[in-house]
């Protein structure tokens, strides 16, 4: 019998013939979507296994029937056919899941493998020792159910058999529901003309589904249930993802949050508590700064984490650029080695004796009890990701191969594919759940209001052209109306899913996804132009009322109501300060600072280059890791060490001594630059640039060059004036610092030398405090006359001296005493503004907003 | 029936392959898409045609286009309505995109990844800049003296870049070349060197095979031997003082100083001091007679520095960083390869690279599959196609002079991408192959007439160079347009030049919107006055954007930049990531400090201080003791947001944790009341979906998510802005050329046309025949050299001279109704470089009248005042519920997986051996005595609701029961309150079953454990 139906009709068959006699009554639909519709529709209780696709009918039989064939799952699949193709195909996982597409497809078809290719034959040979292996232990997977269930199913004898909407069934299927039922009942799906259509394009994909998620809002806030209401596209798995996260911020009655049911399942990978666990058997063979990371933040193992955090292992990652776990961080850093080291150990003990996948499960399950991972407090959903995990394990220690040797790498790549394809959970839903499927899963069924998004040319039809692994050829060979076919079923559960609305259709496509453009679908054109929508603020959205809010308050008009909204006045607020120079109570720095006497040379020459930098590292004294760590950093203390090493013996550097300085300098050189434990090319470069090689004078034997010099004009160096704290009174002002060196003559006149390893050196007087501040220090510690102070620039590169002060060292005295009193009045008055210039590299770039701050006093 | 021009005509003639180019504004989309559909009238479908575009937006805007017209057509045409029918195996993508399809199809015989995947960008660059690191940081024994070496030469982050553009060229023949045979590069670049400085082979034969000391010596003699030489130095040296420039004195005792230096240092030394005085004769007159010999010496001396002759240090040197860099590359490309093998991806060259070598002989049955498939190539812009392209449209389409199966549309005056790889003298030759089957679209539908004539004046004028295409006249189609052409030129300023140029600009904008001085002709005839969202303001690069902003700002003219700067370096994308560093690592003070004062909290800054300030303990201890202090401040709330942040990270996926961050930070609520805020929403939207997409792929954390964007920010990786979606209307458009291209605006603003349009040159060089060549540092010359920079440096120039003249002409081409051009002089007039200088060049030849405008047109009108706050709305939060974290698991791990494999042990799917007793006693049970049918794991459903039902059995007697099997024990059930819920469970299985059945069900609990069997209820 033939019929043309809704889905109702067959589900009032089914159950009418259900009451007598439940166990031999059936009702065959093509997917799972129709089926959950049909349990929905039939409210009384029913046996899950008779309302029942193909897949699961070929389960049922088989089970019933006794048949004794176990039924592998995905993940023991995959791993059989890993196991079979390594030494065939080149081990590597997007051929197995091709292996496994195409095996499917001709088993499905019930056809092989051409055999005319190489790639045909290695995959012939995968697939019988597969087949072997599946005959040698009474397994099947879900597929090849089918064809062994079909002997079985001759015995069954249904009372009643209805099929419905069997539109694409497989030539394997056909084969199975011939002999399970001689005289099935079949309807197929109704396709009655369109109604009330409406065609929108949208510019993105998160418009799109904004914008169909808040007409279902208005649907039912006027009354429309959520089972009335049905959201399709024919791309699912990559809408549900960004549909969960947009409907997240939607609302019914601006309260009730909006939520949507579907029978597919929503992967565990990216909950943290997974991730941790992934993150820990990742460690184990390769640690992760994120990974670690994620294991200290992990609330579910009960590690002794004594205070370290991720934000310390960050910390300490960036002060020290060191990836050695077991030894990072500074020597206060004592805590986090012997965490990271507690975390690696227990990560790496029990793996490193496992070998088979079935040591590998267990070793983890061992370690997640220790770490009361397994027993731990968890909010649902995340009970429900760690149940799903389980089970996960349980099916890949029962796999035919879990005996078989695994590596860790491998071991993390298959929990890693579980977590991600086999292991889900469901989406959390309330009463008011709207629906959402594929296409196909509404042929045949009623839905008063249907949405279907994501009709774009990309999406439907998308048909490949080639089977996985085939070449078009070799596909159109195997299977000449494969193509034709799948084109001609896109259309008609394009055209049924259209059909499947009773009141009202609303079809739309988005040009882009934010990334990749898209053309509107052709079947989607043909039903009628699209109209270009005018991007609406979604009134039921948290963000569409947040905008208009902040619209409103740009605009200066009334609002009545900010839903979504913590505080008005707040927002405003907000978009009233954003980018406004820093501004202070009056008086502020003048409190903080008029009692101030003393200060330091880096206070007023940091403020001299940028204000703002000053107000980040001497006002407020932020830390910045990244002062810890670079190299240029590390030379600059390595240097100054070894000058002052050098200089506490000897007093001076002549022509006669070079030589023997040379040597010492050098050998001070290697010795100070080896303690810091840097082994990197350029640290070696650094090295032989200062000692001198082929390709570079020595630098050092150019610092001793100007050393002669010094020495030639008579100054000499103390060894009490080596890296001396020196304080100089500028009219009651006390600025006191560490001058790296003082040189002096017999006449008591004397200069002020700053080391610089950084190949910039100070141009700009103003900005160059130290040395003025010095030579006052001294000449006032001393009653000496300072001479122009001098940079001595000393790189790997070069040695040179170099002085910003041009006229004189009573004039750069002076002068420097005039730009203290500014500077520091400067500071009293709280003027926190922003440099001139910037650097190439400032470590508050971004957060200084200098760019957006658009008046700046 | 539509109406073509002539020259349409001829490009829409089947039968033969087409080369068209199409100036701009001549309806080249209008033409493509013509000729498709006759392809289509003329009997192909859409599976036998391939449709290429530069770009994807390009690729979907032609699909919809066809199909407008395929369904237009279908109406009256069956034959269309089967082309409409099938019009989803329309091949329209782009040429990448096409390469892809084919990899994908003969993925195994390319020896891919079946399924491989195809890098981003971001990834790309995370990759390469992470191995390069890796590789200089860390490398292998074998490569350290090698990167010793280099650092030693050259600062990290120019070896790193070095190392990149290696690896991006990926061609090794030269370097391998240079390593095997040093010799014989020597000699080639020996010989490029002496023809491009132009060395007479007089000289080039005193220079060959002598060593670098030796022939200074030579050349000394020779100097000294030539007539002219003598002569000028003879007048020189005698010259008063008055008869020399001035400050030239220096010069009068070289030849005296020449003869007698000693080392070739001196001499070396001394040409260059001769160089300097002759050069261009800035010591004093040369008699013309003389000054071409005494420029031939003074080409030579220039050459010196960088001569590769025999035991040249230059060449040695150069060799050795060159090789140098060279092995490190090699190891980084090596490790990036297996990379991305490992993972199964691919990068965007790869995909083209791959393509290639898969349609190459090796592949014959492939190459005649793909050729045989696409029956006819339709390419769009294809001078803007490396020539990776051409390759490969040869390959597939062969001769096309003889056949009819290319059809390509392209404008070599439009051809921008030279930075790319675009060859628009590969293009030139390309349309060579299509013999006279070539025309030009010579009509404008665009362009008022008053801007035609000035582009066509000043056009065939500017392009007369070596790489300039040849420029044939456009003809107006929209004659009864009235349009203007203006210029606002502004004298030298050197302290306020650009600031002065955007003001005068925003001047002119604000005073001919505003006093609605410009009128707009639409197609239909009507006219009306131009309004601020007509105008476009072109850029060169966005260096002085800021400025051009706040001269617009500072006139009130409503504005939009396009595209914007770098997205990672987006305030947008640094307050985020500030904020999730400050979520993630509460010890992170400066990402703490920026969180809290960027928009998503906006503490003040007064408030920050009084916090933080007089301690220095982290941070955040310090705000947290403020914020127990003082509950109501801002901080105290802020505080309180950043750890129910904190929580959501530690439970919820990331993108859900980053959609609640920014759905509770009202964060949207902020950038909609912001100037821009559009594109701020829009570039926060555009990070969500980076870190979705990141999530789909591979298991991902909100700390992995940070640490992608630390790196990103860090290493700037390339993306643009994102496009806003909703523009609110009325705003001034501020787009780069390069972005304009394929675009019209009713006005067209050019802005700083009188700087300087060239970049410097990439620090390696590629050339086909001198190979490659890096600028390093001799301890014996003043800046660092570049043996082939130098030698290819006006090549270069030329080129990208070339190329900016296309850009002007893109530029001016843009504009439909009204173009205006501003510029601001230099010293000596506008750079020689600029637009403007080409502009000044062809002046004479315009006959167009311009408006000139050389100041500020208005003076801006006074700011509108500041946001007021709000009083009396009613803010309404969502109550949604978060999720409770659940007490303490009701079932430990061990009893559930014992429960479990008991269940798959008593329904018969295992024969786990520690419940076979078990089994074996159930099965001799009472309960399981006359049974006469039965199910295990039966599933029921009511509704939504699923049960599973343990077993199910009939006896004998016609009645049911429903078993439950329970591991453990009735008392340690009992005493952890699960017993109650057992019961309730049973009896609801036994009245779902009754239900069913409509028979009498009885129920039990079955302790396995104790072989204890518990009769619960019967209905």
């Amino acid at each position: 019998m033939n019929d043309t139906s809704s889905l109702e009709t067959a589900c009032s068959l089914f159950s009418l013939n259900s009451k007598t006699n439940p166990f031999d009554t059936w009702l065959i639909v093509e997917n799972e979507d129709v089926r959950r519709r049909a349990f929905e529709l039939i409210s009384t209780p029913v046996l899950q296994t008779r309302i029942t696709t193909i897949k699961s009918l070929a389960h049922t039989i088989l089970e019933e029937q006794k048949a004794g064939i176990r039924i592998i799952p995905p993940e023991e699949q995959y791993l059989l056919f890993s196991s079979f193709a390594k030494g065939i195909f080149p081990s590597s996982k997007s051929i197995i899941e091709n292996l496994i597409d195409l095996y499917i497809t001709l088993t499905l078809n019930n056809t092989d493998c051409p055999l005319d290719t190489e790639k045909g034959k290695k995959a012939s040979e995968v697939f019988s020792k597969y087949r072997m292996w599946c005959a040698e232990h009474n397994a099947s997977d879900a597929i090849s159910a089918i064809w062994y269930a079909i002997p079985f199913a001759e015995q069954m004898k249904p009372a009643c058999c209805i099929c419905f909407g069997l539109k694409s069934t497989t030539p394997l299927a056909e084969n199975l529901l011939g002999v399970f039922s001689s005289e099935p009942i079949i309807f197929d799906a109704e396709i009655p003309p369109l109604s009330d259509v409406e065609i929108f394009e949208y510019g993105n994909t998160r418009e799109e589904i904004s914008q169909t998620l808040d007409a279902i809002c208005s649907l039912e806030e006027s009354g429309v249930l959520g089972d009335d209401i049905l959201l399709l596209t024919p791309t699912l798995q990559t809408t549900l993802p960004i549909l969960e996260e947009i409907a997240a911020g939607f609302f019914v009655n601006r309260k009730t949050p909006l939520t949507f049911k579907t029978s597919e399942r929503k992967s565990i990978q990216n909950i943290p508590v997974i991730r941790a666990v992934l993150a820990f058997v990742s460690s184990s063979y390769n640690p992760k700064e994120t990974d670690l990371a994620s294991i200290l933040e992990c609330r579910a193992f009960n590690i002794k984490r004594r205070g370290v955090t991720a934000g310390t292992l960050h910390r300490a990652v960036k002060m020290t650029g060191s990836l050695d776990w077991r030894n990072i961080g500074t020597e206060e850093d004592e805590t986090l080695k012997t965490v990271l080291c507690d975390i690696l150990n227990k990560a790496e003990e029990r793996q490193k004796s496992a070998r088979t996948m079935q040591d590998r499960i267990s070793a983890l399950l061992d370690d997640l009890g220790d770490l009361g991972w397994t027993t731990s407090p968890m909010t649902k959903t995340e009970d429900a990701a760690r149940n799903a995990f389980f089970s996960l394990l349980d099916r890949l220690f029962a796999a035919g191969t879990s005996h078989a040797p695994c590596s860790i790498q491998d071991f993390y790549a298959i929990l890693s594919r579980g977590c991600r394809k086999n292991a889900g959970i469901p989406y959390p839903e309330n009463e008011t759940a709207f629906r959402v499927g594929k296409l196909r899963s509404a042929a045949g069924t009623k839905t008063p209001y249907v949405f279907i998004i994501g009709l774009s040319s990309k999406s439907i039809p998308n048909i490949s052209a080639t089977l996985p692994l085939l070449t078009v050829q070799e596909t159109k060979a195997l299977l000449p109306n494969r193509y034709k076919k799948s084109a001609e079923d896109t259309a008609y559960y394009f055209e049924a899913a259209c059909a499947s609305a009773s009141r009202k259709l609303t079809l739309s496509y988005a040009k882009s996804d934010g990334g990749t453009s898209f053309a509107p679908s052709p079947l989607l054109t043909r039903i009628g132009e699209p109209n270009k929508t005018d991007c609406k603020n979604p009134v039921h959205s948290v963000f569409g009322c947040q905008k208009s809010a902040g619209r409103c308050v740009a605009e200066r008009k009334e609002i009545d109501e900010a839903f979504g909204v913590l505080d008005i006045n707040d927002t405003a607020y907000r978009i009233s300060s954003v980018n406004k120079a820093p501004s202070f109570e009056e008086g502020r720095f003048l409190e903080i600072y008029s009692e101030k006497k003393s200060f330091s040379p880096s206070f007023l020459e940091t403020y001299a280059n940028c204000p703002f930098s000053w107000y980040i590292r001497h006002h407020l004294s932020l830390e910045n890791p990244s002062d810890f760590s670079s190299e240029p950093i590390k030379i600059g203390n390595v240097i100054h060490k070894v000058l002052e090493r050098y200089f506490s013996v000897h007093d001076c550097i002549t022509e006669e001594t070079a030589d023997l300085a040379y040597e010492e300098l050098c050998r001070l050189t290697v010795e100070e630059m080896e303690k810091t434990g840097i082994k990197t090319p350029s640290w070696k470069a650094k090295e032989l640039g200062y000692l001198g090689c082929a390709a570079k004078d020595s630098s050092l034997k150019k610092l001793i060059g100007i050393e002669t010099g010094f020495a030639k004009e008579g100054y000499r160096t103390d060894s009490s004036w080596l890296e001396r704290e020196v304080e100089a009174d500028f009219d009651g002002i006390k600025v006191s610092g560490r001058a790296d060196r003082v040189i002096m003559k017999e006449n008591g006149s004397f200069m002020v030398l700053d080391y610089k390893t950084g190949n910039k050196v100070e141009t700009n007087p103003k900005k160059s405090l130290q040395i003025p501040i010095y030579s006052e220090a001294v000449r006032q510690m001393t009653g000496g006359t300072p001479s122009v102070g001098n940079f001595v620039n000393i790189t790997s590169d070069t040695a040179k001296l170099s002085t910003p002060f041009k006229n004189g060292a009573d004039s750069m005295i002076s002068d420097t005493k005039k730009h203290i009193a500014e500077i520091i009045e400067l500071v009293k008055a709280g003027k926190i503004g922003h440099g001139d210039k910037c650097p190439d590299f400032c470590p508050y770039k971004h957060i200084c907003r200098k760019e957006e701050v658009l008046s700046d006093d | 029936m539509t109406d073509y021009t002539p020259a349409q005509k001829k490009a829409l003639e089947l039968g033969k392959s087409t080369s068209v180019t199409a100036g701009a504004g001549t309806g080249k989309t209008f033409l493509l898409t013509q000729r498709y559909i006759s392809l289509l009238e003329s009997g192909a479908y859409p599976k036998d045609i391939v449709a290429l575009t530069y770009t994807e937006k390009a690729a979907s805007e032609m699909q919809t286009k066809i199909s407008h017209e395929l369904k237009k057509q279908a109406k009256t045409s069956p034959r269309m309505q089967e082309c409409l029918d099938s019009f989803h195996q329309a091949s329209i993508s782009t040429f990448h995109g096409f390469c892809l399809s084919i990899l994908k199809e003969f993925a195994y015989e390319a020896g891919l990844e079946p399924g491989f995947a195809v890098m981003d960008d971001l990834d790309k660059t995370e990759l390469v800049e992470d191995t390069i690191h890796d590789v200089i940081e860390n490398p292998d024994e074998n490569l350290f003296d090698a990167l010793v070496r280099l650092h030693l030469r050259m600062h990290q982050k120019t070896i790193r870049s070095y190392v990149k553009l290696i690896i991006e060229n990926g061609d090794n023949r030269w370097f391998e070349l240079l390593r095997n045979e040093p010799e014989t590069v020597r000699r080639i670049w020996y010989s490029g060197f002496t023809e491009h400085f132009k060395i007479g082979e007089d000289f080039s034969k005193l220079f060959e095979d002598v060593s670098e000391q030796d022939y200074l010596f030579a050349l000394r003699e020779m100097f000294f031997e030539d007539s002219t030489n003598r002569s000028l130095l003879n007048r020189l040296e005698t010259a008063d003082e008055k008869h020399l420039k001035s400050g030239r004195a220096k010069y009068l005792n070289l030849a005296k100083s020449l003869r007698k230096a000693e080392t070739h240092t001196e001499i070396r030394s001394l040409f260059a001091q001769y160089t300097s005085a002759v050069d261009g004769k800035k010591a004093f007159v040369i008699p013309d007679d003389e000054l071409d010999r005494a420029n031939e010496f003074v080409n030579v001396f220039k050459a010196l520095p960088y001569l590769p002759g025999k035991d040249s240090e230059v060449f040695l040197e150069t060799r050795n960083v060159l090789l140098d860099l060279y092995d490190v590359s090699l190891v980084c490309a090596k490790k990036i390869a297996s990379a991305k093998q490992r993972v199964g991806v691919l990068d965007f060259d790869d995909i083209i690279q791959r393509t290639d070598e898969l349609l190459s002989d090796s592949h014959p049955d492939i190459l005649d599959a793909v050729s045989s498939r696409c029956r006819y190539v339709l390419v769009d812009e294809v001078q803007d196609n490396d020539p990776a392209l051409v390759r490969l449209l040869r390959k597939i389409c062969g001769d096309v002079s003889k056949n009819d199966r290319l059809f390509i549309v392209g404008d070599a005056k439009q051809s921008i991408y030279l930075f790319r790889g675009a060859d628009s003298q590969g293009y030139a030759e390309f349309q060579d192959d299509f013999g006279e089957n070539r025309t030009a679209l010579d009509t404008s539908f665009r362009s008022a007439p008053e801007i035609i004539t000035f582009v066509n004046e000043i056009f065939q004028d500017i392009f007369s160079g070596e790489y300039d295409p040849d420029y044939d006249l456009i003809l107006p189609n929209r004659k009864s347009a009235k349009g203007s052409v203006s210029l606002i030129t502004l004298p030298q300023d050197k302290e306020q030049g650009v600031e002065n140029e955007a003001e005068t600009l925003a001047s002119w904008i604000y005073d001919k919107i505003e006093n609605r001085k410009l009128v707009i002709c639409e197609d239909d005839g009507v006219c009306r006055h131009a309004e601020y969202s007509d105008v476009a303001i072109l850029i060169r690069r966005r260096t002085n954007l800021g400025k051009l902003c706040a001269a617009l700002d500072k006139y009130s003219v409503p504005y939009i930049e396009d595209g914007g700067k770098n997205f990672y370096q987006r305030p947008e994308v640094t307050d985020l990531f500030n904020l999730l560093s400050a979520i993630l690592y509460a010890e992170d003070d400066l990402a703490l400090y920026g969180a809290l004062r960027s928009p998503y909290l906006s503490v003040s800054e007064a408030e920050l201080e009084r916090a933080a300030f007089g301690s220095h303990k982290p941070l955040y201890i310090r705000l947290r003791s403020f914020a127990e202090e003082n509950k109501d401040s801002r901080i105290a709330s802020a505080l309180a947001k950043i750890s129910r942040w904190r929580e959501y990270a530690k439970h919820m996926t990331p993108t859900l944790t980053l959609e609640k961050i920014v759905s509770e930070s009202e964060i949207l609520a902020v950038y909609a009341g912001l100037d821009g805020g559009d594109r701020m929403e829009a570039n926060l939207m555009k990070l969500l979906g980076i870190a979705r997409a990141k999530a789909v792929s591979s298991p991902f954390s909100l700390i992995e998510f940070a640490s992608l964007l630390e790196k990103s920010i860090e290493l700037n990786v390339s993306d643009g802005s994102a496009e806003p979606l909703e523009e609110r209307s009325g705003r001034v458009r501020i787009i780069t050329i390069h972005s304009s291209k394929g675009l019209e605006y009713p006005v067209v603003c050019l802005c700083f046309a009188g700087e300087k349009t060239l970049g410097n040159a990439k620090g390696v060089v590629f050339d086909d025949t001198l190979g490659a060549g890096v600028k390093i540092e001799l301890s014996w010359m003043k800046d660092k050299c570049g043996l082939l920079h130098t030698a290819l440096e006006e090549d270069r120039v030329n080129r990208e001279m070339a190329e900016a003249k296309r850009l002007f002409y893109v530029a001016l081409t843009r504009a439909r109704d009204h173009l205006v051009i501003s510029a601001t002089a230099g010293e000596n007039g506008y750079n020689e470089k600029s637009f403007m200088n080409m502009y000044e060049g062809a002046k004479s030849k315009v006959s167009v009248e311009c408006d000139v405008c050389d100041g500020r047109c208005c003076l801006p009108a006074k700011k509108a005042e500041e946001v007021s706050y709000f009083s009396n709305a009613v803010c309404v939060v969502p109550d949604a519920k978060e999720e409770e974290i659940v007490s303490e698991s009701d079932s430990s791990s061990f009893a559930m997986l014992r429960g479990t494999r008991l269940h798959a042990v008593f329904a018969g799917l295992s024969d786990d051996s520690e419940f076979e007793k078990q089994y074996a006693e159930f099965m001799s049970s009472s309960l399981m005595q006359d049974v006469v049918f039965e199910c295990c794991e039966l599933p029921v459903i009511c509704g939504t609701e699923r049960r599973v039902i343990d077993r199910f059995v009939q006896y004998a007697d016609g009645t049911y029961a429903v078993i439950d099997y329970k591991t453990g024990s009735i008392s340690s059930a009992k005493e952890r309150g699960f017993f109650e819920g057992y019961l309730e469970q049973v009896s609801e299985y036994v009245r779902l079953m009754s239900e069913i059945t409509g028979g009498t069900v009885s129920g039990w609990l079955y302790f396995a454990d104790e072989a204890l069997d518990l009769r619960i209820v019967s209905l």
